[in-house]
């Protein structure tokens, strides 16, 4: 069991491995670049996130304004605006997803790997989790708690590690009965040291994939969570909400849809390319 | 049997040969769109305007209503009120008739009202037959069903006895609470008799399918006592509470009539579709109510700074869209004797209507009530409001406004429409979105709300045992006493800056180029018996 | 298998008792009761509502009178749709969730497995970039964006298609396509990740030096491993699917089940809220059930103890 990488040079070598994923590295400094823009981007206008500019109401995208993707509909710049949007909807993609991840896999795997009785009153808990009311989990969520942004990502955690559990469970079932596993088995190691080392790391590739899958779902379910009252407040805002509102004038103010939108496109792409280009550095047999 | 229907076929064949086919044997049958499922078809157990299109098609009250919304004499053909106000007398006609050859009779309204009263039924419009004597002591279960002030003479006599003089009665009685009901078909089924399949109507049509989610059918309902007058075979309601769609569904050409429209749209439809785009100023305010309980809002002088710099006009110009009309009374202008009682403003000739001054000039007004007063800047202002589109940008907008003039921060708090409620309740907020529609067509309608002592609505906490005798005054009163009575009260709340009206509320429909007979109206009532299709 | 089977249906029992029961008490903590609305009511009639609908009685008394109910397979009236009991509005809808949904997840599940082989077996080609750009974007514009262009484009446009509503055929083919390219995106996605990864395995790679062509190493070995991760998505996806999705059906305007999740919600509607759950309780169970006896299917080697 000696030869079994250490933690550390597993990681530095996937690090390297993931920046020689042409399509990954482009879309790591992509993704820099909008984290970059949505902190700095809002000092390069001359407009205020909440600022109301009577006379440009609904005003399609105008330059010489300064108001490069158009204004809303109650006349505030959707440039900063969609700026500010990509702060909120970048951390919840990053904190919301690794919450979902951290519980899922620990979860599944822990779940799966034991089996038995446990993974059956594992998986009930997971089935009753499903099926309760999320609505009214969140309201009551706000009521007790109030309006703070951690219950945002408790609240989007609490839902999406659900998928992920299963999937892990899933695998783990089917690698348990793998050579390598039982070999590990005989071989004296704890049930946690088999997990940690043998289990997680060969689930990695679905989970990379499933958690680009994650990630768009996070992000509009915040837009969720402000409909209940409990996500961002005004004027605050985040992509799922300047884009569902985009959405309901599609028609009559294409830029109010379109720009972040395409924000949020080209940051799930970025993800995915990311996700597989970890899947590929990460995953065991390759190493 | 068979004769009969070969001479059918005989003369549908005639009607082919002749061109005729087409009009003949198309039915009118006028699709309207109606905001939500209806939650109830039942008179007594609903709630909303979307269940009552729907329930006043099929029954006809006392009175009804004709297509500019103008009260007509529905099942009653006239009506006698006693010399103190207090005794109605109606006479119903004889040749009204159930949908199953019944004559429509004075117990089937006596049945109606005391079913609505009945703590059993427990109707939440138990509450607008309290000016009928003994109808609260029924409601709480202090007095016997039969001691309603309600009674048949004969089969066509129907006399309501009242507390005070009551004088929107007649309003009250076109609403669709106050209709008649079968009672045989009731005590038979009494969970499912608004079903099709039992369903009796005395109006111009009767249900002929339901299908929740989807739609209600109703038929031409040939024993209607004015079926001659009804031009449409049949009229579907369809519950769309997506306002896009339904304006998409519109365009497609699937609906003639839509229940509202979207804000989103407005501006495109007006300069697009005028023809079918129609405006219904209604009897109604959407304002902004203060917790007059809570420091600083306890300063009428606070509240009239705020008040005076929300800009209402661009309010109306720029977010809503639809014609409203800024508002600076609680009760909405109309036709009748009151008039409104607007805010006034100290200005260097005397008190005059906030109105009449320019925007600079009312910010200047409560630029320099802050000066006096010393506001405390540092405490956010915190704006309460149910989740929705046009609530979220008045609410920045009035957020916009007051930063800009008064230099006052706010937090915006959208809640989920029961916490909303809820928070209304314990009044959790220091300014509150609420609109208020009027269920009748009288001032009282409005001014009861804000009663200091029994006020159901009173939201903003408002206290004035002034205001509550003016408002005794005026249910003791009739005529111009009592419309002078409601004014005082009026002009108290308003003086007081209890609340911040921002707007006269509209309600907006799109009406297909097909459909004549539709005319807009303060109640928003369209009887689909006034209606007609040309293709 | 059956052994399981039966185990699990038995242990159904409690999963069921216990998601009725944190449910119950959790909708009644949430501030609002079914009756508030914006026209504040007197406190008598409200009490007359209370007594009407049992609300006035202790909350432990309501919840025994519930499972009573439940047990005699009455959901109760529902609050707001006063004169439809929950099972009636629940019957009446799920048939078209079904209808719809059903549809949409077979047809993703067929098209997302085909496209996810091919991207993985062509991995790194052309043929696999377009693939997967073609799902990323379905992924990435979401239903509410994509419903509304579709009725915008397809139906006030260029007049192809209804709108929105129900009745013929040609009332589902919009929101089938609104459903189903999402889950295609989903299960594409899916598919292409574990499929590269059992390619790289070494039976398959056994296989492959054994020479077997290539269909029937796809067919017999690859797609059988691969597909599990596919599986453990499909069940709570089928699931969730079937039982409606509330976007869809409001911009369609579908009567389908979907929408009493959030309408029964938002509304207080306690009693539906609460036949919501448990049907959707049963549904979610019953479809992971089926996913852990499709595993047993799939590889044999997973066994339950």
């Amino acid at each position: 069991m000696e030869n079994i990488p250490q933690g550390r040079s597993l990681w530095a070598d996937a690090r390297k491995r993931l920046f020689s994923n042409r399509a990954a590295f482009v879309a790591l400094i992509v993704l820099s670049m909008i984290t970059i823009l949505s902190i700095f981007g809002p000092l390069l206008s001359p407009h205020a996130f909440d600022s109301i500019d009577w006379d440009f109401v609904g005003s399609p995208p105008n330059f010489e304004k300064g108001f490069p993707f158009g204004t809303d509909a109650v006349g505030r710049d959707l440039f900063v605006r969609t700026m500010y949007g990509a702060r909120i909807s970048l951390m919840v993609a990053v904190v919301a997803s690794l919450v979902s991840l951290i519980i899922g896999v620990t979860y599944g795997s822990i779940s799966g790997f034991i089996g038995g009785r446990t993974d059956s009153y594992m998986m009930r808990f997971v089935d009753v989790f499903y099926s309760l009311p999320f609505m009214f989990f969140v309201i009551l969520l706000m009521v007790f708690f109030g309006r703070k942004i951690y219950l945002v990502f408790l609240a989007i955690g609490a839902v999406e590690w659900l998928d992920m559990a299963r999937i892990v469970r899933g695998q783990t079932l089917s690698l348990k009965r793998k050579e390598f596993v039982e070999a590990a088995v005989a071989g004296g190691l704890t049930k946690w040291q088999i997990i940690r080392k043998h289990i997680i790391p060969n689930t990695l590739g679905s989970v990379a994939v499933f958690l680009t899958l994650t990630v768009p779902k996070v992000i509009l379910l915040e837009s969720f969570l402000s409909f209940l009252g409990l996500g961002i407040q005004e004027p605050m805002t985040s992509w799922g909400v300047l884009i569902s509102e985009g959405a309901d004038q599609m028609e009559t103010a294409w830029w109010s849809l379109l720009f972040p939108a395409t924000f949020l496109a080209t940051t799930l792409f970025c993800f995915n390319y990311i996700g597989d280009g970890l899947r590929d550095a990460l995953d065991p047999k390759d190493r | 049997m068979l004769k009969k229907s070969m001479f059918t076929s005989i003369a549908i064949c005639t009607q082919i040969i002749f061109g005729l086919c087409d009009t003949a044997l198309a039915e009118k049958i006028l699709k309207r769109g109606n905001g939500i499922e209806p939650q109830s078809l039942d008179p007594q157990k609903t709630t909303g305007a979307a269940e009552g299109k729907i329930i006043l098609d099929q029954l006809e009250g006392l009175l009804s209503t004709a297509a500019d919304g103008a009260l007509i004499p529905g099942a009653a053909e006239k009506w006698e009120i006693s010399e103190d106000g207090k005794t109605y007398t109606f006479f119903l006609r004889e040749n009204a008739k159930w949908s199953n050859g019944d004559p429509v009779k004075a117990e089937d309204f006596v049945y109606a009202w005391r079913r609505t009263v009945d703590p059993k039924t427990a109707s939440t419009w138990s509450y607008m037959f309290y000016p009928i004597q003994n109808a609260k002591e029924i409601s709480t279960g202090e007095k016997p069903l039969t001691d309603l002030g309600v009674k048949s003479d004969g089969d066509y006599k129907f006399i309501v006895t009242l507390n005070e003089p009551t004088p929107y009665l007649l309003t009250l009685v076109a609403h669709q609470s106050m209709v008649p009901l079968h009672q045989k078909t009731i005590e038979s089924n009494p969970d499912r008799w608004m079903r099709p399949e039992s369903m009796v109507s005395n109006g111009a049509f009767i249900i002929s399918e339901w299908a929740p989610q989807s739609y209600v059918k109703l038929k031409k309902n040939p024993a209607y006592w004015d079926a001659a007058n009804v031009k449409l075979d049949g009229v579907i309601f369809y519950p769309i509470d997506d306002r896009q769609a339904e304006y998409k569904r519109f365009k497609a050409g699937d609906l003639d009539l839509t229940f509202t429209v979207p804000t989103e749209q407005i501006e495109i439809i007006k300069k697009d579709m005028p023809a079918n785009y129609k405006s219904n100023s209604m009897y109604a305010t959407y304002y902004y109510a203060f917790n007059n309980t809570r420091v600083p809002f306890d300063n009428p002088k606070i509240r009239q700074a705020l008040s005076l710099a929300i800009d209402r006009e661009k309010i109306v110009l720029q977010i809503t869209k639809g014609d409203e009309n800024p508002a600076y009374s609680f009760v909405p202008p109309a036709e009748g004797d009151y008039a409104p009682q607007e805010m006034q403003c100290q200005s260097d000739s005397g008190l005059v209507p906030c109105k009449s001054l320019t925007q600079e000039q009312r910010n200047k007004i409560a630029q320099d009530i802050f000066k006096e007063v010393g506001y405390n800047k540092a405490t956010p202002i915190e704006i309460v409001f149910n989740t929705d589109d046009s609530n979220k940008k008045i609410a920045i907008a009035v957020a916009g406004m007051w930063k800009k003039v008064l230099g006052v921060e706010t937090m915006l708090t959208n809640k989920e429409w029961k916490v909303y409620l809820a928070s209304k309740e314990k009044r959790e907020y220091d300014v509150f979105r609420q609109r208020w529609i009027a269920d009748y067509k009288d001032p009282s309608a409005f001014l009861s709300l804000f009663r200091s002592d029994t006020g159901i609505g009173n939201t903003p906490g408002h206290f004035s045992p002034k205001y509550d005798l003016y408002l005794d005054e005026s249910a003791k009163t009739t005529g111009k006493k009592r419309i002078e009575n409601l004014a005082n009260a009026e002009k108290e709340l308003m003086s007081n800056f209890v609340i911040a009206p921002i707007y006269y509320f509209v309600t907006n429909s799109l009406v297909s180029e097909k459909v004549s007979g539709y005319k807009t109206n303060a109640m928003d009532h369209h009887l689909s018996r006034w209606i007609d299709l040309q293709e | 298998m059956l052994r399981l089977i039966l185990n699990r249906i038995l242990g159904a029992i409690p999963t069921l008792f216990v998601i009725i029961g944190i449910s119950f008490f959790m909708i009644r903590m949430a501030p609002g009761g079914p009756f508030d609305q914006e026209r504040q009511l007197p406190e008598e009639i409200i009490a007359n509502l209370n007594k009407v609908y049992h609300l006035d009685e202790p909350l432990y008394q309501q919840f025994g009178r519930y499972l009573w109910g439940i047990l005699q397979g009455d959901f109760g009236p529902s609050f707001q749709y006063k004169d439809h009991t929950v099972s009636e509005l629940i019957f009446q809808g799920f048939p078209v969730s079904l209808k719809i949904g059903g549809i949409a997840i077979v047809l993703a599940a067929i098209i997302g497995i085909f496209l996810g082989t091919i991207a993985a077996l062509r991995q790194n080609t052309r043929v696999d970039y377009l693939i997967m750009g073609f799902s990323m974007t379905g992924i990435t514009i979401p239903s509410f964006v994509m419903a509304p262009l579709l009725s915008l484009v397809i139906g006030v446009y260029l007049r192809l298609l209804p709108v929105g509503g129900w009745g013929d055929l040609k009332h589902m083919v919009l929101p089938i396509i609104a459903l189903t390219l999402p889950q295609i995106a989903y299960i594409a996605r899916l598919t292409r990740g574990s499929m590269i990864e059992v390619l790289r395995s070494n039976y398959i790679r056994t296989a492959k030096a054994k020479g077997l062509p290539e269909r029937v190493i796809l067919a017999r070995h690859a797609l059988r491993g691969a597909l599990l991760p596919v599986v453990s998505y499909l069940g709570p996806a089928t699931a969730g699917i079937i039982t409606g999705s509330v976007v869809i059906e409001k911009i369609f305007g579908i009567p389908g089940i979907g929408r009493f999740f959030v309408l029964g919600a938002l509304n207080r509607d306690y009693t539906l809220v609460m036949g919501v759950v448990v049907f959707y309780g049963i549904i979610i169970i019953l479809f992971n059930l089926i996913v852990d006896i499709l595993y047993g299917i799939l590889d044999p080697k997973v066994r339950y103890e």
